[in-house]
């Protein structure tokens, strides 16, 4: 596995998701994009993501859905919310994703890449001292 | 249907006599009395005219070949005046007295009616004049006149004259006023339009949170790409590709952006209703995609079965329009009770005859046997919170094309919606 981390993008806006892929590779990221949260859940990059950015409001399953559905899964991936409605997104409820962070759209794009070099942090941190 | 009061005598004026006999006696001597006092007492505006001069002009115009009246109006636009000043005055009733509001008949009788008329380039006049140069013996138009006041007038006219008197030079105006009936009949267009309006800017207040939610995909898109961009530029050896690439995207997300806008803002517009050939597939699809986020944030799927080669109508695109979005809204609506896989709806269109029908149909609980005949009429609502103008403005706005609306009542799941408008043959025509 590579030692650069990967981000995984759930967004089923296609300019959204294209922009924030562009921003993480940019930074220095490999990413993985998804319109769907059922196209995440099913691909084997679910497991292996280090990071989750995802919209809340999907045709389909939600994000909230699908952060419920990764920790039934045992999958403890550090989420970060981006939604153009932050009401719908107020403390999704019964997620047992612990890190999670939410950014409004439009989002500022620094403030996007300091919340996944956070999570990444965190996470690391966490990996080390279990 | 005369608008005014039937005026007084005005002083120094006999109202039928001697002169007017005289005059008239140019139909026949036994008629002229019968003829002097119907054209007094008749109720009409009448205006009794020497049209002498007017056929020395088309006599004229005949010799040097001229056939074709309208042709020659169209290269000779001053022509229309020069018949209207020679066509004189030469009697007046009293109802075309108050009307014209001279102060006397002798103030009228051998002017020319150039000044009674609001335009001489209008429509009306040229038809007019057309029949004139064909000889026409009965001729009816509607068109605005002119009053000594400068009062602009909707009349209808109709000048008519037997064989006898035209070969005397002789034709009577006689005009009907219907200034009010016009404006009132203004007044009610008026009024729907504002309605219609009202109605479109109460959905769009609807739908604030989902416009804003729809513009802020793009705007955050282009944040993020011009941040992407930036870094690929900043990188010690930049990538230009990369930057090309994202660049363009952003291109993209703007003209998106500026789509939302532009469909917002021609959904807010207030401006007179236009009338065009409209495709109303086009109309459908696009008024989906008006709605495109109202849909989605609800859960809904659409499907559509549109006719290929359906016939364009002809209207107002803004106010057609909004026949589909407040049906496609009420739908929306209408499921919002029901389980959200469960929300469907289905737009279709279809052509038979030269009838276009467009329909729309959800899969919510329907409309109550006993809501039914009353769904179109205005401040009436199945909703708690609904106006009760949505159905009324669709309605009055598909009557407007020529068209019908009705629930069918054959659906049995959910409620079904069916509008029909007239299909045109040729879109090129702008006389509809």
């Amino acid at each position: 596995m590579s030692s650069i981390p990967l981000v995984a993008i759930v967004d089923d806006d296609p300019s959204v998701r294209r922009a924030i892929v562009a921003l993480l590779q940019a930074t220095g990221y490999r990413t993985a994009a998804f319109a769907s949260a059922e196209a995440y859940l099913s691909s084997p990059d679910c497991a292996r993501s280090a990071c989750l950015i995802t919209d809340m409001q999907m045709p389909g399953l939600s994000g909230e859905d699908m952060l419920r559905a990764l920790s039934d899964r045992g999958i403890a991936v550090p989420a970060i919310i981006v939604t153009a409605r932050p009401d719908a997104a107020c403390r999704p409820r019964a997620t047992a994703a612990s890190d999670r962070h939410v950014l409004t759209k439009p989002f500022d794009p620094a403030a996007l890449i300091a919340c996944v070099e956070r999570v990444l942090a965190e996470r690391r941190s966490t990996d080390r001292d279990p | 249907m005369t608008r005014y009061r039937r005026p007084r005598t005005p002083a120094g004026n006999p109202g039928t006599g001697n002169a007017e006999s005289r005059r008239a006696g140019d139909d026949g001597k036994s008629n002229a009395g019968r003829y002097a006092n119907l054209f007094h007492s008749i109720g009409v505006i009448c205006f009794e005219l020497d049209y002498r001069r007017a056929q020395g002009l088309h006599r004229k115009l005949r010799e040097d070949g001229v056939v074709d009246m309208a042709a020659h109006l169209a290269a000779n636009p001053g022509f229309a005046r020069q018949v209207m000043e020679a066509i004189l005055v030469r009697d007046a009733n009293d109802d075309a007295i108050a009307f014209i509001g001279a102060r006397s008949r002798q103030q009228i009788i051998g002017r020319p009616i150039a000044p009674f008329w609001l335009d001489e380039s209008s429509e009306e006049c040229r038809e007019v004049l057309i029949a004139g140069f064909g000889g026409a013996s009965r001729f009816q138009v509607e068109g605005k006149l002119k009053t000594f006041h400068d009062d602009p007038r909707h009349v209808i006219l109709t000048i008519s004259g037997t064989p006898a008197m035209r070969k005397s030079g002789i034709v009577v105006a006689s005009a009907v006023d219907i200034t009010d009936r016009v404006s009132a009949h203004t007044a009610l267009e008026r009024m729907q339009n504002d309605f219609a309006h009202t109605s479109r800017v109460s959905v769009l207040g609807e739908m604030t949170a989902t416009l804003a939610h729809e513009v802020n995909q793009p705007l955050a898109a282009i944040a993020a790409s011009g941040a992407a961009a930036l870094r690929w530029l900043s990188r010690p050896e930049p990538d230009v590709a990369a930057v090309t690439r994202t660049i363009r995207c952003i291109v993209q997300d703007a003209q998106r952006a500026a789509d939302i806008i532009a469909r917002t803002r021609r959904m807010a517009s207030h401006k007179k209703p236009e009338t065009t050939a409209v495709d109303v597939n086009a109309l459908i699809v696009e008024s989906l995609d008006f709605l495109h986020y109202e849909i989605g944030s609800r859960q809904a799927t659409v499907a559509t079965a549109l006719a290929t080669d359906l016939p364009p109508t002809r209207g107002d695109r803004t106010l057609l329009q909004q026949v589909v979005v407040n049906l496609l809204m009420n739908a929306l609506q209408a499921m919002a009770a029901i389980d959200r896989g469960t929300r469907r709806i289905r737009v279709s269109s279809a052509c038979s005859g030269n009838l276009i029908t467009v329909s729309v149909q959800d899969s919510g609980p329907g409309i109550e046997a006993g809501s039914r005949a009353r769904i179109f009429e205005g401040f009436y609502s199945t909703k708690t919170d609904g106006m009760g103008m949505g159905l009324a403005i669709c309605r009055s706005i598909v009557e407007r094309h020529g068209g019908r609306i009705r629930l069918d009542d054959a659906c049995t799941t959910g409620a079904r919606f069916c509008f029909t408008l007239p299909a045109i043959a040729d879109p090129a025509r702008t006389d509809i």
